[in-house]
């Protein structure tokens, strides 16, 4: 299991490792200033974060549905 | 008459700029491409007077809007370009508003006042950069919807937007699961409002019917002339 500010530090270190820039809400952040944005836990931080958990559930999902159809 | 095309991309920042050049720019090249007349409306032009007067000026049969955006309007250069007051210009158009939240309120109102249908984002458009460049995933799937220009109807072009984002994000569920995760959320936000089945006439096919009608005449006129010469000769003896 991890915690909230585990999943905030792992994107905030994802994004600065990739130097990814972001155009989000209309604006362009930088790798580190949108991993300060998600450190912070601000609302442009928490989107993010929202997107991350999102889309493991997805994954999570379709991986899932993927072994059941194997087990059969 | 080759069906027109409008693109408006003020680039007012940043991120205007980057959807300017590696979007809307391959938008307005197909759309040359395809001979069809394109519209290409840039910075002081993609103002609201600028793309009132161009919209009432050609009439474009599409309407594509590159830039900053808001549940009720799409911004342009000094003000903004599209919203709920100058919606009723856009009746009888197929529009692509690539920009945050737009399709919601504004699109709903587009429909009311019958643009032929509207593909768009209801909620915030993220996009990444590297480098300075848009990601390719993000390119191919903003570009996506110019498949209009090639013919296809509005339903297609919007399900072959949403295939494009299924194979970036298995592609990148493996590469980098956190860009897969923005797809995922742009993807969600893709709409389509109004006439699935909405397409333009792209110019090629205009020329190859026009053509195709030519050589009927051509042939038929020939025809004529030897039916003639052959009368002519019968006439003769």
């Amino acid at each position: 299991m991890i915690s909230l500010e585990e999943l905030r530090r792992a994107i905030a270190d994802h994004l600065r490792s990739k130097k990814y820039s972001i155009i989000i809400d209309g604006k362009m952040y930088s790798a580190d200033e949108l991993a300060r944005e998600v450190e912070s836990g601000s609302e442009i931080g928490m989107k993010l974060v929202n997107m991350a958990i999102r889309g493991a559930l997805e994954r999570y999902a379709k991986q899932s549905a993927g072994s059941q159809a194997r087990g059969r | 008459m080759p069906s027109k095309v409008l693109v408006a991309r003020p680039e007012v920042d940043e991120a205007t700029r980057i959807m300017s050049r590696d979007v809307a720019g391959e938008f307005v090249r197909l759309a040359s491409s395809m001979l069809y007349t394109a519209i290409d409306l840039r910075d002081g032009d993609a103002s609201r007077a600028g793309f009132e007067h161009a919209v009432k000026r050609y009439g474009p049969e599409m309407v594509a809007l590159f830039s900053h955006g808001d549940a009720d309007k799409v911004a342009g250069w000094d003000n903004s370009m599209l919203d709920i007051s100058n919606a009723y210009l856009m009746k009888g158009r197929i529009l692509y508003l690539c920009s945050c939240k737009s399709a919601s309120t504004l699109g709903d109102k587009l429909i009311e006042e019958e643009a032929s249908a509207v593909i768009g984002y209801k909620d915030t458009l993220t996009v990444v950069t590297q480098g300075g460049e848009m990601l390719e995933a993000f390119r191919n799937v903003l570009r996506k919807p110019s498949v209009i220009l090639m013919g296809r109807t509005a339903g297609e072009a919007y399900s072959e937007t949403l295939g494009e984002y299924e194979r970036w994000i298995e592609y990148y569920d493996q590469a980098d699961p956190l860009i897969a995760d923005i797809l995922r959320s742009d993807r969600d936000a893709l709409v389509l409002k109004g006439d699935e089945d909405a397409r333009l006439v792209p110019a090629t096919y205009i020329i190859v019917a026009n053509t195709t009608a030519m050589m009927q005449v051509m042939i038929a006129v020939m025809l004529i002339k030897v039916l003639i010469s052959k009368i002519l000769n019968i006439a003769e003896q």
